[in-house]
C-alpha cells in the first residue's frame, strides 16, 4: 500500500482552471465514495480550497490509483483529461506526507505561513473520516499531519507577521495596545485603505469608530457603514482628545494634525499613548509629533516596511520550519517501516501456525490411539517448538523495524521463512515507498507532472 | 542549605549554563535553547529547594535570619519568578533578563557578600521573621518591575525608530502590557516595602524601647518608599509619560541596590542586610 496525492494549485494552475476542479462540500461524500468503489484504493481524502484541489489516497498499484483519479477529475471539471493533465502534478509516498506537511504549516500557500489552511485540511480529514474513507494510514498521517501543523503555529511565529499594509497598520497598533476592543478609533478623510483598516481594526474588536472629514455628509457615510460617530471638520481636535488610534488619508497639502491640535489632547488624556497611522500622500500627520513622548506616527512607508520585514520573517522561519518537516517525515517514515515489521510478523506466525496445524493433523492421523490429554501434551510441546524457533526472528524484525534502514532485512527475513507473497508484497510496497517513480508510474510521465523533488515546483 | 564552598560554585556553574542558553535565544529566537535554559534552571530550582528543606528539617525555622541565608532564598526567589514566567507568559526576554540579574547576584553573594558578611544569628522573633520576609519579597517585586520597565524601553525604541525586524519588536509584548506589568510590581513593592519599615521598626522597639531612627539603611530605605510613592502617584495621574515613569523607576531601582549592598555591608551600623 503506497500513499498517491494528484493534485493542482495556485501555482500549476490559472484560477480559470481551478474554479473548475473546486470540489462543493455537498458533493465531497459523492466524490469519495466513487474513489473507494475503485478497485485498489482504500483511503481517499480530498482538500479543496480556492488555491487548491488535492486528492490523496492510500492504493495498492499507482497505474490504476491514477487512473481512477483522472476519471474522477475529468468528471468533476468536465474538463477532457488532455486539457487538464499538464496542470497537475503528483507525489508518491513520502513526498506526498512531506507535501502534505508544508501544506498544512502554510509553507506551500500563496501567503506563506498562513494559518487558514489547517483548519481547511482538518475540516477535509474529518469530513472523509465522517465518511469512513479514511483507514489505519491516514488516521495516523493526517491526525500527526495536523498536530505538527498546530505545532508549528505554536513553536515559530511563521504566521504572526503583517503581509498586507492594512493589517500592518492594525499589527503595529497591538503591538502599542495589546488589545484593541477598548480603544477608540479615530478616522479622518476616506479611502479604501482607511476602509480596509477599519475592518481588521472592527474585526479585532474595536466597537467605538469616530469619523472626521471635510465634507460632513460623506462622514454620515461612513458613519453609517462602520457603526461609527461623524464629526465636521472643526471637531478634529476634540475628537483627538477621545481617540487612541488615528487613521489619515485625507486629501489636501497641510498638515491636519499637528502638535497645536495634540498639545490639548496630551493634556487632557493624561499622556495616555496615541497611535497615528498617516495613509495619505502628501501626508497628513506632522512627522515632527514622532518626537513627542507617547506619540507613536507612522507613514505609508512605514507600513510598507512592516509588511517587508513580516514577509522576511515568515521567509526565516520557513527555514526552520522545513527543518521539522524533515524531521516530522522521518518519523512517518519510521512508522511505516514499523508497520511492514508487524506486518511481516503476522505472516511470519500464520506460516508456523500452518505448518503446525499440518504436523499435527498428519501426527494424529498416524497415532490415532492418543487420547485427549496425550494429544494436548504434544500439541503444547509442539506449540513450544515453534515458538522458540520464532523468538529470535521476531525479536529480529522488531528491531530492524526501529532502524532506519531495516527495509532490506525485513525482506531478507521474509526470504529466508519463505513467506514468498508477504514478500513480494512486501517489495512492491518499498519499491513504492523507495523510488518515488516506479515503473507504472513512468509511463504516465508524459501525462503528469511527477514531481521527483519538491523545488521543481 | 547548601554551605560547602564546591557546592555554590557547582550551583553557579550550572546557574552560568543556564543563562547562556537563555542568552542564545535572547540573541535569536531558539526553542530548544530556552526549553534547556529552563531545564537546567529548575534543576538549579531543584538544588536549592533541596537544600532550603534540608535546611527546615534540622533547624526548624526558615534558613532567613543571616545575610547569606537570605541572599540564597531570595536568588531561589528570583529562580522562582524566572520559572513561572517561562510557564506563563512566555516572555524569553524577561527570563533572560532575570537570569541575568539572579547569577549576578548570586555570583556577588559567593565571591563578595559571603566572605564579607559575619554570619550571626540575630534576635529572632515572628515580626523579624515579618520584616525579612517582606523586604526580600519587596526586593523582587522591585526587580520584576524594573526588568519589566527595560523592557518597556526597548519596545518602545524598535517602535519609536521603526525597527520591525528587531528582536523586541517581534518578541515582545505590547507596550501598554509591558508598562501595566511594571506598574503593577511597583505598586506591589512599595505595599511590601511599607510594611517591612514598619514591622522593621515595631520589632526593634519592642526589642530596645526606643525606635531605630538614625541607622543609613533605615533612612534610606525610608527615602525610597516615597521616590516610589511620588512615582507611582504622578503615573497614576497620568502627569508623566510613561517613559519618565520608567526612568523614575530605574533610579529607585538603583537606590534599592545601593540600599541592600552597599549601605547594609559599609555603611549601615546596625543592619548586615
Amino acid at each position: 500500500m503506497g500513499i498517491i496525492l494528484v493534485g493542482l494549485n495556485y501555482r500549476t494552475a490559472p484560477v480559470e482552471l481551478r474554479e473548475q476542479f473546486s470540489i462543493p462540500e455537498s458533493a465531497i461524500e459523492d466524490y469519495l465514495k466513487e474513489l473507494l468503489y475503485q478497485d485498489g484504493i482504500e483511503e481517499a481524502v480530498l482538500v479543496s480550497t480556492c488555491n487548491r484541489t488535492e486528492i490523496y489516497v492510500v492504493a495498492d498499484t499507482p497505474t490504476r490509483a491514477l487512473s481512477s483519479i483522472e476519471t474522477l477529475l475529468a468528471t468533476l471539471s468536465h474538463v477532457n483529461p488532455q486539457e487538464f493533465r499538464t496542470h497537475l502534478y503528483l507525489y508518491q509516498d513520502l513526498h506526498a506526507v512531506k507535501h502534505l506537511l508544508r501544506v498544512v504549516t502554510g509553507l506551500d500557500s500563496m501567503v506563506v505561513g498562513e494559518t487558514q489552511i489547517l483548519g481547511q485540511v482538518r475540516t477535509a480529514f474529518l469530513t472523509a473520516q465522517q465518511h469512513h474513507a479514511t483507514g489505519h494510514i491516514f488516521n495516523v498521517l493526517f491526525r500527526d499531519a495536523i498536530a505538527f501543523g498546530k505545532r508549528v503555529q505554536t513553536e515559530t511565529s511563521i504566521g504572526q507577521s503583517a503581509v498586507s499594509v492594512s493589517y500592518a497598520a492594525v499589527s503595529l497598533a497591538k503591538k502599542v495596545f495589546g488589545t484593541l476592543s477598548q480603544q477608540t478609533v479615530l478616522v479622518v478623510g476616506a479611502g479604501k485603505m482607511a476602509d480596509l483598516t477599519i475592518k481588521h481594526l472592527q474585526a479585532q474588536g474595536v466597537e467605538r469608530v469616530l469619523i472626521v472629514n471635510r465634507t460632513f455628509a460623506r462622514a454620515q457615510e461612513k458613519a453609517l457603514q462602520y457603526g461609527g460617530q461623524a464629526l465636521s471638520i472643526d471637531r478634529l481636535a476634540d475628537a483627538l482628545c477621545e481617540a487612541d488610534i488615528v487613521i489619515s488619508s485625507s486629501g489636501g497639502q497641510d498638515y491636519l494634525i499637528h502638535p497645536q491640535v495634540l498639545a490639548k489632547r496630551m493634556t487632557t488624556r493624561k499622556l495616555r499613548p496615541i497611535f497615528l497611522i498617516d495613509i495619505a500622500v502628501p501626508r497628513n500627520i506632522d512627522p515632527a509629533l514622532a518626537k513627542w513622548d507617547d506619540i507613536y506616527v507612522y507613514d505609508i512607508d512605514d507600513l510598507q516596511n512592516v509588511v517587508a520585514s513580516g514577509m522576511a520573517h515568515r521567509q526565516q522561519e520557513a527555514q526552520q520550519v522545513e527543518l521539522m518537516i524533515e524531521e516530522q517525515v522521518t518519523a512517518f517514515e519510521h512508522w511505516r517501516v514499523s508497520q511492514d515489521g508487524v506486518r511481516l510478523i503476522a505472516s511470519l506466525q500464520k506460516k508456523a501456525n500452518a505448518v503446525q496445524d499440518a504436523v499435527l493433523d498428519s501426527l494424529f492421523h498416524k497415532l490415532p490411539s492418543l487420547d485427549e490429554r496425550e494429544r494436548k501434551v504434544v500439541q503444547k510441546h509442539l506449540q513450544s517448538v515453534v515458538n522458540q524457533l520464532l523468538r529470535e526472528p521476531i525479536a529480529s524484525v522488531k528491531a530492524f523495524s526501529q532502524m532506519e534502514d531495516g527495509k532490506e532485512q525485513l525482506e531478507i527475513i521474509a526470504r529466508a521463512f519463505g513467506l514468498e507473497t508477504a514478500v513480494e508484497s512486501q517489495s512492491e510496497a518499498n519499491h513504492f515507498t523507495v523510488n518515488h517513480s516506479p515503473a507504472p508510474v513512468k509511463e504516465r510521465q508524459d501525462q503528469f507532472r511527477v514531481i521527483g523533488t519538491l523545488s521543481t515546483i | 542549605m547548601l554551605q560547602a564552598s564546591w557546592a555554590d560554585y557547582l550551583r553557579i556553574a550550572f546557574y552560568f549554563v543556564a543563562m547562556l542558553f537563555f542568552y542564545r535565544d535572547f540573541l535569536r529566537e531558539n526553542k530548544v535553547a530556552n526549553r534547556m535554559g529552563v531545564a537546567i534552571l529548575s534543576f538549579v530550582f531543584l538544588l536549592d529547594s533541596f537544600g532550603i528543606v534540608d535546611y527546615v528539617v534540622q533547624h526548624h525555622h526558615f534558613p532567613i535570619y543571616t545575610a547569606a541565608q537570605a541572599t540564597i532564598l531570595f536568588s531561589w526567589l528570583l529562580i522562582v519568578v524566572s520559572l513561572i514566567m517561562s510557564w506563563l507568559l512566555r516572555i524569553d526576554y524577561f527570563v533572560f533578563l532575570l537570569t541575568l540579574f539572579g547569577f549576578a547576584f548570586s555570583l556577588f553573594d559567593v565571591v563578595i557578600h559571603r566572605h564579607a558578611t559575619t554570619l550571626h544569628v540575630v534576635q529572632r522573633s515572628d515580626l523579624l521573621l515579618l520584616h525579612i520576609a517582606t523586604a526580600l519579597l519587596s526586593y523582587l517585586a522591585f526587580s520584576v518591575g524594573m526588568i519589566f520597565s527595560i523592557l518597556y524601553f526597548l519596545q518602545a525604541f524598535s517602535l519609536r525608530e521603526k525597527r520591525f525586524e528587531s528582536g523586541p519588536f517581534l518578541r515582545l509584548p505590547p507596550l501598554f502590557t509591558l508598562e501595566r506589568y511594571s506598574f503593577r510590581s511597583a505598586l506591589i513593592g512599595e505595599i511590601l516595602l511599607g510594611l517591612t519599615i514598619v514591622y522593621g521598626d515595631i520589632w526593634y522597639a519592642m526589642l530596645t524601647g526606643h525606635w531605630l531612627d538614625e541607622d543609613k539603611k533605615s533612612i534610606m530605605s525610608f527615602l525610597l518608599f516615597w521616590h516610589y510613592a511620588l512615582f507611582l502617584f504622578l503615573r497614576s495621574k497620568g502627569w508623566i509619560s510613561a517613559r519618565t515613569a520608567a526612568i523614575l523607576q530605574w533610579i529607585g531601582y538603583l537606590g534599592i541596590v545601593i540600599n541592600f549592598f552597599v549601605v547594609s555591608l559599609v555603611v549601615s551600623k546596625y543592619h548586615q542586610w
